[in-house]
């Protein structure tokens, strides 16, 4: 790391910690900072899917929500009472207690407490991600493409079905993870689980992709056959990064649901939000660390100005960056600048997109 | 056999036929270009939009409300949606094939995936999420058989499709456009090689599937309604049947959507109605993982 890059790290560190404190008096702009958050993790943790390991999916807004919906059904009380009472009974009353929560709030008695089920909702995405990394193994270019947006189509579809348990399109009422003594929920305190959760992946993708791992990743981007050739276990590295990028989307959708959400719909799986992610990631730039927490500050900013023109106009304008900046300048808008700041030896690597 | 799965016999077979008009032009992109176009749902949505704007008399040209007939509304909108795919063919794919380009798959994959959400929420922006409705072809409900009554929509759309259908397969087989476009499938640098512009192949397998897809929205118009998403589920059940029938193949992909057609209305009776649309999906990852070269297609050889 150059000075260069170690000065950018902490001043957007101390910029992300100064965020709650300039904006304490307006909620709605903190709700807002989270979800520049919550995107960050999300298009960060497909980037090392699509930009590191070249496997193209779409079905990272699926791990999101099964990761909310898994955390969300636990401490909404799926379990039920019986299963609680049973506990008791057995003698079990410090499991139920782990896991029923002492009376938590009125309306969700019987449900495992937030703090716990948000890690079990990321583990439960990060194994679905490694079924779904298992059986696309064969799969290739186009096929894994169609096949997880199946995958993703199949989960919505379910949740939208099975609505005794999921409430379906009505929306499951879940818990806050975080409440002040008069009931409501500390935005401030929620925007800050947010950002430890963000620096913790962003951190962990940085060493990730630096080591000789992240050297996998690339090789097997580059020309599956060949990395093969070379000693690179394709199961394995194909795995663990489907693996890992479903754990992170899981468990940043666990906790946003539980810190921002509070009412979950089928409605977070729809292609609406796999664009978003990819749209954020390409404009960005692709297969680097820095593009898409830019595309996503970017993209959420743009957002915000163009809520009083019609509500689907961000979607339109998305598109049209993602179509110009894959016809134009492929390695997004970091790729540019980061040519630049190469030049001036300001950041050790330049980014790995040849363009034509 | 009871006239009510007779009746979903019928219903299968008519969709599985709708369904093919979608597929057949999905899987002759592919065939030729290797490019699965995300954005084929919204040519469907497109066609269907064009034959509102002509028939519907809601578009003025010169001030005179265009309310032409349907049976003239159809050919015109299959030929607007072809014309928009030779557009996207010449602005948007052509640099996977003339350019040097970094993994060419993935731009086509995500440049198509841009474009449909491009027109659908241009669609939603400009027009609106109301559903509009063009008008019918054939009107009324016909007696088939019995108790059996069938609306003549999807009677017309269904024998339609058989129609298209055919003239594809002749277009394809019969014709030496056709032969040139399967030896540009087979093999693209012998083709080039024995002479044919292959560039001009991509146009026309394009043109081909704007026609299919505008065919195929603007005969369900009438039917399903025309509204910004409405491309979504058919182009899933497009992707299904290609890879059903073996990416690429064309009696394949015919031949998997009837199949599709019926698994879909027989299993919504036999199993669950609301999982209708998740049928698809079990096939799809079903293929892929045990028959990942289809039904019809050949299995991949490397050259």
């Amino acid at each position: 790391m150059t000075r260069f890059e170690k000065t950018t790290c902490v001043l957007a560190l101390a910029g992300g910690l100064a965020i709650p404190l300039l904006l304490y008096d307006q909620p709605y702009l903190i709700r807002v900072a989270a979800s520049v958050l919550y995107f960050i993790i999300l298009s960060s943790s497909w980037n090392l899917l699509l930009g590191y390991a070249g496997q193209l999916s779409f079905a990272h807004a699926a791990f999101a929500a099964i990761g909310a919906y898994t955390s969300g059904l636990l401490s909404a009380g799926f379990l039920g009472d019986n299963f609680c009472t049973s506990l008791v009974e057995n003698g079990l009353g410090v499991v139920s207690d782990l896991f029923c929560g002492e009376n938590y709030s009125r309306d969700f008695s019987y449900g495992v407490h937030p703090g716990i089920s948000i890690f079990v909702g990321g583990a439960v995405a990060a194994g679905i991600g490694w079924c779904l990394g298992r059986m696309c193994l064969r799969t290739r270019g186009p096929y894994l493409a169609l096949m997880t947006l199946g995958f993703s189509e199949t989960v919505r579809l379910i949740l939208q079905i099975e609505h005794e348990y999921t409430r379906g399109s009505l929306g499951l009422r879940i818990p806050y993870l975080w409440i002040t003594d008069d009931g409501l929920p500390n935005h401030a305190v929620g925007y800050l689980i947010m950002l430890a959760l963000t620096v913790v992946t962003i951190v962990v993708l940085y060493y990730l992709v630096n080591s000789e791992k992240g050297l996998f990743f690339k090789a097997i981007r580059e020309d599956e056959d060949v990395a093969a050739v070379m000693g690179v276990d394709l199961v394995k590295w194909k795995v663990n990064a489907f693996v890992i990028s479903s754990g992170f989307a899981g468990l940043a959708g666990a906790i946003y649901a539980h810190l921002f959400v509070q009412v979950l719909a089928p409605q977070m799986l729809l292609l609406l939000e796999m664009g978003l992610i990819l749209a954020m990631t390409i404009v960005g730039g692709l297969g680097t660390l820095t593009g898409p927490i830019i595309g996503a500050i970017l993209l959420v900013v743009l957002w915000e100005f163009m809520r009083d023109i019609s509500p689907y106009a961000h979607m339109l304008l998305f598109a049209t960056l993602v179509i110009i900046v894959m016809k134009f300048f492929r390695a997004g808008i970091f790729g540019l600048i980061a040519r630049r700041l190469k030049a001036k030896n300001l950041i050790s690597k330049a980014p790995p997109f040849t363009v034509e | 056999m009871d006239y009510y799965i007779f009746a979903q016999v019928i219903n299968g077979v008519i969709f599985g036929l709708i369904y093919a008009l979608i597929a057949l032009g999905l899987t002759v992109v592919f065939s030729i270009m290797r490019v699965v176009n995300f954005s084929h749902g919204e040519f469907y949505m497109l066609g269907g939009y064009a034959l509102y704007a002509l028939t519907a008399g809601a578009v003025t040209l010169f001030s005179i409300p265009l309310v032409l007939p349907t049976i003239v509304g159809l050919p015109l909108a299959m030929v607007a949606v072809a014309i928009f795919g030779i557009l996207v063919e010449r602005g948007l794919l052509r640099p996977v094939y003339t350019a040097r380009m970094d993994r060419p798959e993935e731009y086509a994959i995500i440049l198509t995936f841009g474009l449909s959400l491009f027109l659908q929420y241009g669609a939603l922006v400009t027009v609106g999420p109301y559903e509009m409705t063009p008008g019918s072809f054939w009107e009324g409900s016909k007696h088939i058989i019995g108790d059996l009554y069938l609306a003549g929509d999807r009677l017309f759309a269904a024998g339609t499709s058989v129609f298209l259908i055919g003239a594809t397969l002749f277009f394809i087989y019969g014709t030496w456009t056709g032969r040139a476009l399967m030896a540009t499938a087979q093999n693209r640098v012998g083709s080039t090689i024995v002479g044919i512009n292959t560039v001009r192949m991509n146009i026309t397998a394009m043109a081909l599937a704007g026609l299919l897809a505008g065919a195929a929205g603007a005969l369900l118009a009438p039917v399903f309604l025309v509204y910004p998403d409405v491309g979504q589920i058919p182009v899933i059940k497009g992707f299904v049947i290609i890879v059903l029938g073996g990416m690429g193949s064309i009696p394949g992909a015919v031949f998997a959507a009837v199949i599709l057609g019926l698994v879909e209305s027989l299993g919504s009776v036999y199993l669950s109605v609301a999982y209708r649309d998740v049928f698809a999906f079990l096939v799809l990852i079903g293929v892929l993982l045990f028959r990942p070269h289809g039904l019809l297609g050949q299995k991949a050889r490397r050259v």
